[in-house]
């Protein structure tokens, strides 16, 4: 629980403050985020009443569909930011599974720590996921078939998906890369983990590959890609490759992309649910 | 968070209040702020997230669905603020029932204390929900307590699920 997490102290001030951690929108500051300023890459403010109503509304809806259909490990999105320029949808997503030792759902994901590029992995709880300064309160699940899910389920809490996760974070990081990673590069690579049991980077990234995973190109002018270089401690593009890079072609993993290549590629049996504030709809 | 309740209450009233979910989390909360700018921030990421209104104490439950009346709204004087000096300002709300059995008071941001209009004599309905209490000014939602369904979905840790501490696959 959070609250245990930390030592409790006297409140500081009335207006406790969140911070807009750009978890992994994938253009994040660079080109989504009117809120960006040089040098910082969060953001905070106080978290107003209907936002802190909504993401427990629709954390509870999720949960609630989760539990109908019987779910111990599932993916997960968020829409954190506005991506409807590049025809995206959401901007984060995880796995969440049954947790039973804390109860209820649990997602993992990888997270940007605010104004650095140096990421960890996290457990939140369905609420927490949701509170981050939402563009829309809506989740879109892959639910996958039961063999799959007790693949996923075991990769994620054996440690195995831990095993591909690297700390140097770059928003736009190329994802047949190793030198950084970003939040759906983790989930892509994980899950490669479960599925053929690898247990690094490298051997994740060629599986991919053979699998015919193809990322989200981001078309950047020069501009854009100075820009976001140089204003931003988590933006960079030396792991692309040069020809692309030049041209403007950033490779990336999106969520959208690991989710289609999810559906199409490991497991056909899965379904995706797109679940809303009120309602959860196939 | 000080407890504000009419002293004659206190008695009376003590198996029903209890302090709101949100305290809690608010007081878990804080200190996250002040890790928000170190690199190490296990818990910093949302755990400061109730924020707009925080509620000193009301027995929710034994309130939902009834009006209360604000009795008071002055403006807080906030202490340090570790991180931002954007936070805002804001404004501690005492409520109470009609037939003065119940006092509460709620700490609102001025910004939406404002569009809801608070006044003294003003109604505040408060409503439960799936996840919390929502207390409403009118149209206006001006504070969200989580219940215990809603305290249960927020949490955040470092995963327990294994660290790539070990693993350091490129520099800058």
């Amino acid at each position: 629980m959070i609250a245990q997490s930390v030592a409790p102290k006297q409140p500081t001030g009335v207006m406790t403050q969140f911070a807009l951690w750009l978890a992994c929108g994938i253009v994040g500051m660079l080109l989504a985020s009117p809120r960006a300023t040089a040098g910082q890459n969060c953001e905070t403010r106080p978290l107003q009443p209907n936002e802190i109503r909504s993401a427990l509304q629709l954390a509870h809806q999720v949960a609630v569909t989760l539990d109908e259909a019987r779910v111990d490990a599932a993916l997960i999105a968020r829409a954190g930011q506005d991506l409807s320029r590049h025809g995206l949808n959401y901007s984060h997503a995880g796995v969440v599974i049954r947790d039973a030792q804390r109860g209820g759902y649990t997602v993992v994901s990888l997270l940007n720590q605010c104004g650095t590029a140096e990421s960890s992995l996290y457990d939140d709880g369905l609420g927490t996921f949701f509170l981050d300064n939402m563009h829309r309160y809506d989740a879109m699940l892959i639910i996958p078939s039961p063999p799959a899910q007790a693949k996923l389920l075991q990769a994620v809490t054996r440690g195995d998906c831990a095993l591909v996760h690297t700390p140097a974070y770059n928003v736009v990081a190329y994802p047949f890369s190793v030198q950084y990673q970003n939040c759906n590069g983790w989930l892509v690579e994980c899950l490669s983990v479960a599925e053929a049991g690898l247990r690094s980077r490298d051997s994740a990234q060629r599986w991919l590959r053979q699998k015919g995973y193809r990322p989200t190109t981001l078309h950047l002018t020069t501009l854009e890609r100075l820009g976001g270089r140089m204003t931003a401690a988590n933006i960079t593009f030396d792991d692309h490759p040069s020809v692309r890079r030049f041209a403007g072609r950033i490779d990336v993993a999106s969520t959208e992309s690991v989710f289609d290549f999810y559906l199409l590629r490991i497991d056909p049996g899965a379904r995706r649910v797109i679940v809303s504030e009120r309602e959860a709809r196939s | 968070m000080q407890t504000m309740l009419h002293p004659r209450l206190t008695r009376t009233l003590q198996p029903l209040i209890a302090v709101a979910t949100a305290v809690a989390i608010l007081t878990g909360a804080t200190p996250a702020r002040a890790d928000l700018s170190q690199a190490s921030a296990a818990s910093a990421l949302s755990t400061a997230v109730f924020s707009a209104a925080t509620i000193s104490v009301v027995h929710t439950a034994a309130v939902a669905g009834t009006d209360l009346i604000v009795a008071s709204v002055r403006p807080v004087v906030a202490v340090a603020q570790p991180i931002s000096t954007a936070a805002g300002e804001s404004v501690r709300v005492t409520l109470k029932g009609l037939d003065e059995s119940i006092v509460a008071s709620v700490d609102v941001s001025a910004t939406v204390a404002r569009s809801a209009g608070l006044a003294l004599g003003q109604s505040v309905r408060v409503v439960s929900e799936a996840t919390g209490y929502a207390l409403l000014a009118g149209a206006t939602l001006i504070a969200f307590i989580p219940n215990a369904i809603g305290k249960t979905l927020i949490r955040q840790e470092r995963s327990r699920y294994g660290s790539a501490a070990a693993h350091t696959w490129g520099t800058r």
